[in-house]
């Protein structure tokens, strides 16, 4: 049986970079054009071309969305742009327009394409319509139940990819026009202002919102595996690096768990602690088990919190002083306890002792993000290693 | 040209001023001011064959919908309709295996942008489109021009600005401890708009509660030989808009002469929605 597919957002070279090594098996990607994400950094064709390379080199896959809903002035120039990416080697376009759909199977039916979610796919009779036309896989809606998704494998053998992680839009995607009326942006060009996080006047005396809680479906990876979804994808290209490698390194460990059938009770749980320490809102299972009801929303506008665990990034190690080079991020001191964590799925606990600037002068305390630190530390550890407050330091008054 | 309507009164369905008629099918639509089911479909088709009358199937449909959807087109084929609005592609899927010979209209709201797709559903087989409600009348032109597909345009009512699978209207109940009610308005403080919102079994419907007032481009329209305009009774008063229905058909009847006309609907208000704003997409300089 083929391992499900492990499917990371990255929304550059470096997180592009990261994801893959923190385990993603593809990451999807847009360009600097056509993508649902126009404020995005997004990827130039030189970028495409790098990425696919260092993907290739690792055994990995990269798909490019193309899936902003088109008007009349984004046709001029699509196909071109389209054999321009497909020569940078992209694996597959993400495409939401059938009439997309036909030219790249007409003119490249070696590329795959998927389709994306923002047609809200939702039933097996649609999925049999763009089997039909040549699409590869398809992104199913995000209003679908487990049930409901080993129906639509069952009754078609068309590759689903299935959502697990991040956030929701409130609305079907594809289905919402709430940015261009409230802020003119139109949300499906690229431009959503996510006005499904705005409060709204009522005549009550609370304010109306309609935000949704974040998704996170690792308690049902075996499930997904069980029902034969090829792909599982995380949302969040424009997220950072740091969550992303925490997400995709503990899927990355949780699925492994799973074939490898080592997956313990005690071992899920470290996974979902991490996963819930990275997040900045309450997650939930959506649609997953029931239909969403008044426990999968907010109630209170927007609700993100800043989230401070995460220190800094390693960039190298000093073997003079048996350091590690770290660029800070957030604040610590001498006595947090800590982990230090590789893209190859190590963890090392740590508490910070004595710990130095860049000329070697001694700290109690890091409080400069982006400060050149060195940490001793008894090992060299990889690139793109990351460090990550687990507990502070107990103090007595 | 002609005046295709779409009512939020079942009992009221203004049939001696106009051409048309779009009837939302019951358990099978949604964002419709009223919904139809099957027998009554077929008794006002009965009883209007002067009328182009159009079936709205336009939910998004789940597994559960398909066999029962696939015995109502079969149903619907027989009937002498003029077409069918269809947003979920399943339905495309099952005009071609069950061979249904009624016409089929694309209307997948903010996604009918461009001449290119919609040559595309006509290569399907998908005789009309209802353009987008959120593309400028420059846009709606070079479709019209450009496309084989016949377009019908969306020109007066309170457009259709979302909808969810999500009870939002309960859901804000349940957590303020109060009895939920069918309908709510919210307002927006910074735009300055406010907007109606509808619960029922399906979901959440959202409606700008500002009336598009497109009376001043159907000139426009007349003259690039559009074969439908669309208006919608929803939250305007029956007999302002039965005036509405009877002036609008003399205006075209007598060739979009007639200037009176658009002075006469002024009083429907100046929001011409995106027929001359265009939307924009990229907020930072790259």
């Amino acid at each position: 049986m083929k391992k499900i597919e492990l499917l990371s957002p990255a929304g550059d070279l470096e997180r592009l970079k990261v994801t893959l090594l923190y385990g993603a098996d593809a990451v999807y990607i847009g360009g600097e054009r056509y993508s649902l994400r126009a404020n995005a950094t997004n990827f130039s064709l030189e970028e495409i071309k790098e990425g696919c390379l260092f993907a290739h080199r690792l055994g990995k896959k990269v798909y490019l969305t193309l899936n902003i809903v088109f008007h009349n002035e984004d046709m001029a120039g699509v196909e071109e742009y389209i054999k321009e990416v497909v020569d940078a080697s992209i694996d597959a376009f993400i495409v939401s327009d059938p009439f997309i759909i036909s030219y790249i199977k007409d003119n490249f039916p070696g590329v795959e394409v998927h389709l994306s979610t923002q047609n809200s796919t939702s039933n097996y009779k649609a999925v049999e319509y763009f089997k039909s036309k040549g699409v590869d896989r398809v992104v199913l809606a995000r209003e679908l139940s487990r049930n409901s998704i080993s129906e639509i494998i069952d009754k078609t053998g068309v590759d689903v990819e299935v959502f697990i992680h991040g956030a929701m839009c409130t609305c079907y995607s594809g289905r919402c026009a709430l940015s261009n009326y409230v802020t003119n942006r139109d949300a499906n060009r690229g431009g959503c202002a996510q006005v499904c996080r705005f409060a709204f006047t009522t005549k009550e005396e609370k304010k109306f919102t309609m935000a949704t809680k974040d998704l996170n479906l690792a308690e049902f990876m075996r499930d997904l595996i069980e029902i034969g979804v090829t792909s599982v994808k995380v949302e969040g290209r424009m997220r950072s690096l740091y969550y992303l490698a925490t997400v995709i390194g503990s899927y990355r460990e949780l699925i492994d768990e799973i074939y490898a059938d080592t997956l313990t009770a005690s071992k899920m749980s470290v996974i979902k602690g991490r996963l819930d320490r990275v997040a900045n809102r309450v997650v939930s299972s959506q649609y997953f088990e029931k239909e969403a009801s008044e426990d999968d929303q907010y109630y209170t506008g927007r609700s993100e919190v800043s989230n401070q665990n995460y220190l800094g990034l390693i960039t190298g190690y000093d073997h003079i002083n048996s350091c590690l080079i770290l660029v800070e991020r957030n604040y610590f001191e001498v006595g947090d306890e800590v982990e230090v964590f590789t893209p190859d799925g190590e963890v090392f606990q740590y508490t910070i002792g004595k710990f130095y600037d860049d000329k070697m002068n001694e700290l109690m305390v890091a409080r400069h993000p982006e400060q050149v630190l060195l940490i001793p530390f008894f090992k060299e550890v990889p690139q793109y290693s990351m460090m990550r407050l687990i507990r502070k330091v107990k103090k007595y008054e | 040209m002609k005046l295709l309507i779409e009512v939020s009164n079942k009992n009221k369905l203004y049939e001696d001023c106009i051409d048309g008629i779009i009837l939302p099918l019951e358990g099978f639509a949604v964002q419709g001011g009223c919904y139809f089911t099957y027998e009554e479909i077929e008794e006002i088709v009965s009883k209007n064959s002067s009328l182009d009358i159009f079936v709205s199937i336009n939910k998004n449909m789940f597994n559960q919908d398909i066999e029962p959807l696939k015995e109502l087109l079969i149903k619907l084929d027989k009937l002498k309709l003029k077409g069918i609005f269809f947003y979920d592609l399943s339905l495309l899927q099952l005009k071609k295996e069950l061979n249904l010979n009624i016409s089929f209209v694309w209307n997948q709201t903010y996604m009918v942008n461009n001449y290119k797709t919609c040559d595309y559903y006509f290569s399907e087989g998908v005789k009309y489109a209802l353009l987008s409600s959120e593309i400028t009348l420059e846009e709606i032109k070079e479709i019209i021009l450009k496309s084989r597909i016949t377009p019908m345009v969306f020109v007066l009512g309170f457009p259709i600005v979302a909808f969810s699978k999500r009870k939002l209207i309960s859901n804000y109940y349940k957590d303020l401890g109060k009895e939920s009610l069918e309908k709510l308005e919210i307002f927006d403080d910074l735009s300055k708009e406010g907007y109606e919102i509808v619960e029922n079994s399906d979901g959440t419907n959202f409606y700008l509660k500002n009336i598009v007032n497109g009376t001043s481009i159907i000139k426009e329209l007349y003259n690039l030989d559009v074969s439908y305009i669309i208006m919608k009774d929803y939250g305007i008063s029956t007999l302002l808009f039965e005036d509405l229905l009877v002036d609008t058909k003399k205006y075209i009847e007598g060739n979009c002469q007639d200037s009176s006309y658009i002075d006469k609907y002024k009083k429907l208000g100046d929001n011409t929605g995106f027929f001359f704003k265009k939307t924009i997409y990229q907020v930072r300089q790259k």
